[in-house]
């Protein structure tokens, strides 16, 4: 239907021009003649087959408060049309605004931070809501502002099952939203490592192609954004950040910012007898060489403390404490003056009494095996917990470890390093297994 | 593991069996790899010296039992080529294996048992322990408490993941025979520490 400039809609708003027009709706600007205010609206035609699937992003957005989040004002229908009146934003979308400008790393950063802190407000909600058609030209940059359009995609986490529709967009959404497989916060991760793909290197990723070439060739970004790039395309859910504070948290260290964290990490390690706590010491010993303040807290009566303090002692520590790590026994409770940036607390193997309170909590990482004879133990144990836990695989080949990862594809699934020598200098695999802890734990700062 | 007819370049003939042997693995407490070792023996047996063995699993609780096979009530399993036998079975037809691996888990009662040759009438006896330096008082607390067992000196210590020089002076320490079992991140994948031990261990 045509419309003509000047006419007025509800007797509200004056059409000023046409802004765009994206899938099924046709997006006007306008002004709210009593309020002199600019109001964007979208219509949606009644004819059209996805008609009540738009106006679901007018329900979903009403509900939502954050300043990168356009208001939705009003809703209003006639006989042929739905219109959303909602925030008019100015400003370009940031695929435009990416071509026309020179666009730095830190600007990148900044961009890309803001963008974190509005993913986690929707994956942080309840229910929770994921995104999944996070690309440039769904963000809008007014000014230094970033902020989030085009909810169509939006979907309600525990609505998963009974996602039909393949929505997204082709290079930008994750392989899953194709697959019908399970769909999380981590399909978003994915697309935002695409969305840091093009902002690098302002080449969006083919509609058919999915794949995009090595990140590892890329130049001129440095290794830490490639390594976020690589983190958040990964196939498998399970392989990707697993968590939006985790990706931020990465990125936030990049220019060496990290959090002013008076409070202190804690990840709670627990297993069925693959070596949980040696795990717990390697880890402990590899942040601590790091120059981290680390605690090690042993929750199950197995003289480990004991027997590092006897053994390997700091004979010159004010507090019991090993190679650096302060020792703690059960709910022995720190010193005044003390300060740690992770506590990590060893729960030892799993007994059945202790199953019922670690199944509570959140922050678990379990040390398991994956032979297959090992496996009907652990699908036991894994659908009794409430909140996922990290799966922490040891003993494993990388192939087998491949192969399970899949089998658990829900989970998020680390390999861990072998190191028959404690408390040997941590090799880069080491490193890279404690930092991944480490960024785990710094969700138990998120949530409190 | 390939053909595996030789190692360090002799060549081993195909073994001909004379007689049954059993060997008794049992752990000195959970998590020191006996279900791991004695699958890898078996696998040994079965590829190196091309001989029938089967694994049974003499621990109620064992993980072996937990195979998908014997969920519909069957009484023996196979993972690659190796036979799971399942506590209740007849004699006759645990005859038919060259080697016999008895996983007894941790549980030491059951060693004493008399339904199955029980663990003091294997012909060769295998100790699993940790050298964890925690773990240390579990091995020591074992070698003691079986201390009074006719033959008990000759009983041979795997110790998985432990360095040689660590083993060594325990070995020293305990009077006993101990060996490391080296990494093997797959159990049907043996370098050559492993497989020239288990040569050594098994070999008639």
């Amino acid at each position: 239907m045509e419309i003509r400039i000047e006419e007025i809609w509800f007797e509200k708003y004056r059409v000023i021009t046409r802004l765009g027009h994206g899938g099924s709706a046709d997006v006007f600007l306008t002004e709210h003649i009593l309020l002199s205010a600019y109001r964007a609206i979208k219509r949606i035609s009644k004819a059209e087959r996805l008609h009540d699937f738009w106006l679901r992003e007018a329900r979903i957005l009403k509900n939502l408060s954050h300043p990168s989040i356009p208001i939705i004002y009003d809703l209003e229908e006639d006989e042929s049309y739905s219109y959303i009146i909602m925030e008019y934003l100015q400003g370009v979308s940031l695929k435009t605004y990416r071509i026309e400008h020179k666009i730095t790393e830190q600007e990148i950063r900044q961009i890309t931070i803001q963008i974190c802190q509005i993913l986690y407000y929707l994956h942080n909600l309840k229910p929770p809501l994921l995104y999944l058609d996070l690309k440039p030209e769904n963000l809008m940059m007014c000014g230094t502002c970033v902020k989030l359009v085009d909810f169509g995609a939006v979907l309600p986490k525990k609505e998963w099952e009974g996602y039909k529709i393949a929505m997204g967009t082709r290079g930008y959404a994750a392989p899953e939203l194709f697959q019908k497989g399970k769909i999380d916060e981590r399909s978003d991760i994915y697309s935002f490592g695409m969305l840091l793909f093009f902002l690098f290197t302002g080449e969006a990723p083919k509609r058919e192609k999915i794949k995009i070439k090595n990140i590892d060739c890329l130049k001129g970004i440095s290794k830490e954004w490639k390594d976020i790039i690589n983190h958040c395309l990964k196939y498998m859910p399970g392989m990707r950040f697993s968590s939006i504070s985790a990706l931020k948290e990465r990125i936030l260290m990049i220019s060496g910012q990290t959090k002013t964290e008076k409070s202190c990490r804690i990840i709670r390690l627990a297993g069925l007898g693959h070596g949980t706590s040696y795990v717990c010491l390697m880890v402990a010993f590899s942040l601590a060489f790091s120059g981290k303040k680390v605690a090690y807290r042993e929750l199950w009566e197995h003289g480990i403390t004991e027997s590092l303090l006897l053994l390997k002692g700091d004979k010159k520590g004010k507090y019991p404490s090993c190679k650096g790590i302060r020792l703690f026994r059960g709910e022995e409770e720190r010193e005044i003056d003390e300060e740690f940036d992770i506590e990590i607390q060893d729960y030892g193997r799993i007994e059945e009494k202790a199953v019922e309170e670690l199944l509570k909590m959140e922050h678990i990482a379990l040390v398991v095996g994956g032979i297959c004879w090992e496996r009907k133990e652990l699908d036991q144990i894994l659908a009794r917990f409430e909140k996922a836990p990290l799966l922490c695989i040891n003993f494993i080949s990388g192939r087998e470890f491949l192969k399970l990862a899949k089998y658990y594809r829900e989970y998020r699934c680390l390999q861990i390093p072998y190191q028959p020598e404690l408390f040997k200098e941590p090799s880069g695999q080491e490193k890279h297994f404690a930092q991944q802890l480490w960024e785990e734990a710094g969700l138990s700062l998120e949530r409190g | 593991m390939g053909g595996g007819r030789t190692i360090f370049g002799k060549r081993i003939k195909k073994q001909i069996v004379k007689e049954q042997k059993t060997i008794g693995v049992v752990g000195v407490s959970r998590g020191t790899g006996t279900t791991f070792c004695t699958m890898m023996m078996a696998y040994y047996i079965k590829q190196v010296i091309k001989a029938k063995a089967a694994v049974v699993e003499r621990n109620v609780s064992g993980s072996l039992l937990s195979l998908p096979s014997f969920y519909e009530e069957e009484t023996i399993a196979s993972i690659k080529g190796i036979d799971i036998l399942g506590q209740q079975k007849e004699e006759k037809e645990i005859s038919a294996y060259s080697y016999l691996f008895f996983d007894y888990g941790t549980r030491v009662k059951q060693m004493q048992e008399t339904i199955f040759p029980n663990f003091f009438d294997c012909k060769i006896k295998l100790v699993t322990a940790s050298l964890c330096f925690w773990r240390q008082e579990e091995l020591f607390h074992f070698v003691e408490t079986w201390s009074k067992i006719q033959g008990n000196e000759e009983w041979i210590y795997l110790i998985p993941f432990a360095s040689s020089s660590a083993v060594k002076k325990m070995e020293k320490q305990l009077c006993r025979k101990m060996y490391t079992v080296a990494s093997e991140q797959e159990w049907y994948r043996m370098g050559t520490a492993n497989l020239a031990l288990w040569n050594k261990i098994l070999k008639e």
